[in-house]
């Protein structure tokens, strides 16, 4: 059985590399409020596909180049 | 901290409060002698829940307010707030249902009114301070 994980991601890296966007242009630009993003960044909330989708297309990245599911945490047992 | 974040802290400031001022009301008028079920509760429990509603709007109504003069404040609430008042409102009504037992176990043994009305208002309060606290928690350490 799989154990519960937290999805991880590199949005505070690929702000600043992009033109050091300010979390208050991604958040305007997703659709979310600037606490979410916040909330994101520092792993607290796992945000739905869509809006992960959203953060990737607005960050111009691959949703995996965005976010990441360490491999340790994925179980084939049984699969 | 989120405006969505803060009208919660009201929230459960203001449940507290109230239902604090109702115990007061209500044990203030025990007289020595006279049994607590001959003590009027009606209308501090009106009261209670008036000022409830009342105080947790205009507590709202400050709070963006003075959260208006800050110009980066977000009003708009977003899936994330959607998401932790849905598990906090599933939990609040999970202890709700299981406190609303003891009422129907009061009402089965034909208890006072008194202890049913009482054990109805402190279920609901039980069950928004746990509904409110579950969303606070969320907002605090993630979910």
């Amino acid at each position: 059985m799989a154990k519960p994980t937290k999805v991880t991601n590199s949005i505070r890296r690929l702000r600043f590399l992009k033109d050091e966007m300010t979390q208050a242009t991604l958040a305007k630009a997703v659709g979310v409020t600037r606490q979410t993003i916040v909330a994101i960044e520092q792993g607290k909330y796992s945000p739905s596909l869509e809006v992960a989708f959203r953060i990737a297309r607005t960050l111009d990245m691959p949703l995996d180049g965005v976010f990441a599911y360490p491999d340790e945490d994925f179980s084939t047992e049984g699969a | 901290m989120s405006f969505t974040e803060k009208q919660q802290w009201v929230l459960l400031v203001t449940i507290l409060g109230s239902y604090a001022f109702y115990l007061q009301m209500v044990f203030g008028a025990v007289e020595p002698g006279v049994p607590i079920t001959e003590v009027s509760y009606l209308w501090p429990l009106i009261w209670a829940v008036v000022a409830t509603i009342v105080i947790a709007i205009v507590g709202s109504i400050l709070i963006g307010i003075v959260s208006g003069l800050n110009k980066d404040e977000d009003f708009e609430s977003d899936e994330r707030d959607t998401d932790f008042d849905r598990r906090g409102e599933v939990i609040g009504y999970l202890v709700f249902s299981i406190a609303m037992l003891n009422v129907l176990g009061l009402a089965i043994a034909e208890a006072d009114h008194f202890w049913i009305g009482n054990s109805i208002y402190l279920s609901a309060t039980v069950a928004s301070v746990v509904s409110t606290g579950v969303k606070l928690f969320f907002y605090r350490r993630g979910y």
